[in-house]
């Protein structure tokens, strides 16, 4: 019998298989107004993201003489420039993809060791789970944007850095969702039965195990996403973002320290908050939806 | 004998003068309060030990490093070789660390010249104030909407609660300190730009100063508490209408209570107290905000002081400042799980 007719024969029931529910899920979360808005503006975002990425060069260039800096909105310069007689347009156009990698990447290394420590620690319990919990909880009780602080601080600036920073900073939310979530599927029957065949502990956590949890990890993934959006931003607020590159957060920290706010200069300080908000806020309203959508008991956070 | 070293009970009793067996002795320490504290005290070894390793992992030597950031002079160089004992073996150095922590001496700022705890004192002191006074704002309005939305669940009011509290959420806590700035300061010249007390001011009398300081205070405040204030609103939103399904605000309906009386009487006092316990748990969130909104306004707290620390790569000065941070958080979260546990004995098992 092939390995394939094996697993045909300890394949789940219906009931027991999440199977294909992601259409379902698809369907709901769109009908509900949170995930629609929040989709639409994803939507939104990620075009205006590659085409400011293609049209325009990060950082863009530097007005020629003196008059050019803090230009009022106008014809020329749709929302003025910056301090260095930048255009605000271009700016918030390119800083848009340094947003979406940064909070993409980042999230997808937290996930990624969230995923690791949270199936090995609930799918072997006992000691090693207590060990690898404390761990976990202690990551949750430090104080997470001064430990970045420190770390970007020390470590060589530059987006991989911040990327890095923020990933590994990140992962202990998600190893307790997940680490709940296999100890409730530990013990269901396909789970067993794929036991009882013999299938190799790392086979059943890649293929039964994973699937399950997908879904909630995907919906705490989204506002960690959030999260990690907004700790890029204040990374780059207090300058200790990627120095050769603009990003929104940067803007605003050039337009605080070039005294932009005690001359109301307000073309250089609310579009980019504007912006960090709206983003932060799409994909606030994706997971906080998709979580109601996967497990209506519980409320989002 | 035992029953007096039950969990729970044990946190104050010295397991000295029990003349049991051993396994009665330590008991107390299997207690949850026990466990609890050892944790957080696990927490700020690990949080130090980290501090040490990450100075010395440096590329080079940290002096060196330091001398050539800050341009100190050759004496002050061997001066500062010798103040890290750079040339005693590593884990005699990780030990006089630990000895000195526990004592609060935190080295000396490479910036400042002088030692860390001088600089932190007062730091300690402003952010403890903005903090606190931030948590007020957040108390009130926090369960003010929070009532509001959970005793209305399901209705407009309801929905667009939930929805004002995810935007606020999103907001980056400096970019509101910024417009905050921008309208209430620069525009209406209504509160005062940046700083904790006027330039240059004398007072009359200790009512003057503090009016200065409040009025210095509104709009820090303010900053951190949009922010949160959507989080605390939906918790206790969330905890007032896992309440309301409670079958003695059931019996209370069908006594015919004024629906007033059920709300208060039954609904928000039993809703308040787990609301406030996660309030505190949400602290290490508040520093966060803190951190922002301290350099926003200049104010001259613990959060400036790494940011200025940063800017002048004033390492024992950032990593000092990170240790009293993590100090606050441990503490206040683990006086939040002991109460916590007290409310609801089930936290105890877990």
């Amino acid at each position: 019998m092939s390995v394939e007719g094996i697993m045909a024969d300890a394949a789940p029931t219906a009931q027991d298989r999440p199977g294909n529910r992601a259409p379902a899920v698809m369907g709901q979360l769109w009908r509900t107004g949170r995930g629609k808005i929040g989709l639409i503006l994803l939507a939104v975002f990620l075009i205006y993201g590659v085409a400011g990425y293609l049209a325009y060069e990060n950082p863009p260039p530097a007005g020629e003489t003196v008059e050019d800096r803090f230009r009022a909105p106008s014809v020329d310069y749709l929302l003025g420039t910056d301090n260095l007689g930048r255009s605000v347009w271009e700016q918030l156009a390119v800083g848009a993809g340094i947003s979406l990698a940064v909070g993409v990447a980042a999230t997808a290394i937290a996930v990624l060791i969230g995923s690791i420590v949270g199936i090995t620690s609930g799918y072997i319990g006992g000691r090693f789970d207590q060990f690898a919990m404390g761990i976990t909880d202690m990551f949750i009780t430090i104080p997470a944007l001064p430990l970045i602080i420190v770390l970007a601080a020390v470590l060589s600036r530059g987006l991989p850095t911040i990327i890095v920073v923020i990933g590994v900073t990140s992962w202990a939310v998600p190893a307790r969702l997940i680490r709940a979530e296999v100890l409730s599927q530990r013990e269901r029957t396909f789970i067993l039965r794929a036991k009882a065949i013999g299938m190799r502990p790392l086979h059943i956590m890649w293929t039964h195990v994973l699937p399950n949890v997908a879904g909630i990890v995907l919906a705490n993934a989204i506002l960690l996403t959030a999260a990690a959006i907004l700790t890029e931003a204040v990374l780059a607020f207090l300058g200790l973002g990627d120095p050769s590159l603009i990003s929104w957060g940067k803007m605003l920290q050039n337009a605080f320290s070039s005294g932009a706010t005690s001359l109301g200069y307000w073309w250089v300080l609310i579009p980019p908050g504007l912006l960090i908000t709206l983003l932060v806020l799409s994909f606030t309203l994706v997971g906080n939806a998709l979580t109601d959508v996967i497990d209506p008991r519980r409320r989002a956070e | 004998m035992t029953s007096s070293l039950e969990p729970g009970t044990g946190t104050g009793s010295e397991p000295v003068d029990v003349p049991a067996s051993r396994t009665v002795r330590w008991r107390w320490l299997r207690s949850y309060p026990a466990r609890r504290v050892l944790q957080g005290l696990i927490t700020l070894f690990v949080v130090a030990t980290f501090n040490f390793w990450l100075f010395r992992m440096l590329p080079g030597d940290p002096a060196r490093l330091i001398a050539r950031e800050s341009r100190l002079s050759p004496e002050a160089f061997e001066q500062l070789r010798e103040s890290f004992g750079l040339n005693e073996p590593a884990w005699q150095q990780y030990l006089t660390y630990l000895t000195k922590i526990v004592r609060f001496d935190t080295g000396i700022s490479f910036k400042a010249r002088m030692p860390v705890t001088d600089l932190l004192k007062p730091a300690l002191t402003n952010t403890l104030i903005l903090t606190g006074a931030a948590l007020v704002l957040i108390f009130v309005f926090g369960l003010a909407f929070g009532i509001v939305a959970g005793w209305r669940r399901g209705t407009r009011t309801d929905t667009s609660l939930t929805l004002t509290a995810l935007t606020l959420w999103s907001l980056p806590t400096f970019w509101v300190g910024l417009m905050l700035v921008l309208l209430f300061s620069i525009s209406l010249g209504l509160l005062p730009v940046a700083g904790i007390r006027s330039v240059a001011a004398i007072y009359r009398t200790p009512f003057d100063e503090m009016r200065d300081v409040l009025e210095h205070l509104v709009l820090p405040a303010a900053t951190i508490a949009i922010v949160s204030v959507g989080s605390i609103a939906l918790i206790m939103r969330n905890s007032l209408a896992e309440v309301a399904d409670e079958d003695y605000m059931l019996a209370a309906r069908a006594r015919g209570l004024r629906p007033r009386t059920i709300l208060w009487r039954y609904g928000v006092r039993n809703a308040f107290l787990p609301t406030f316990t996660l309030m505190a748990l949400t602290l290490g969130l508040l520093m966060a905000g803190t951190i922002q909104t301290e350099v926003v306004f200049s104010w001259p707290g613990l959060g400036l002081l790494m940011y200025e620390a940063v800017q002048d790569r004033d390492l024992p000065l950032l990593e000092a400042a990170f240790f009293v941070i993590a100090v606050i958080v441990v503490i206040a979260t683990t006086i939040a799980d002991l109460f916590y546990s007290r409310l609801d004995p089930r936290i105890k098992s877990s």
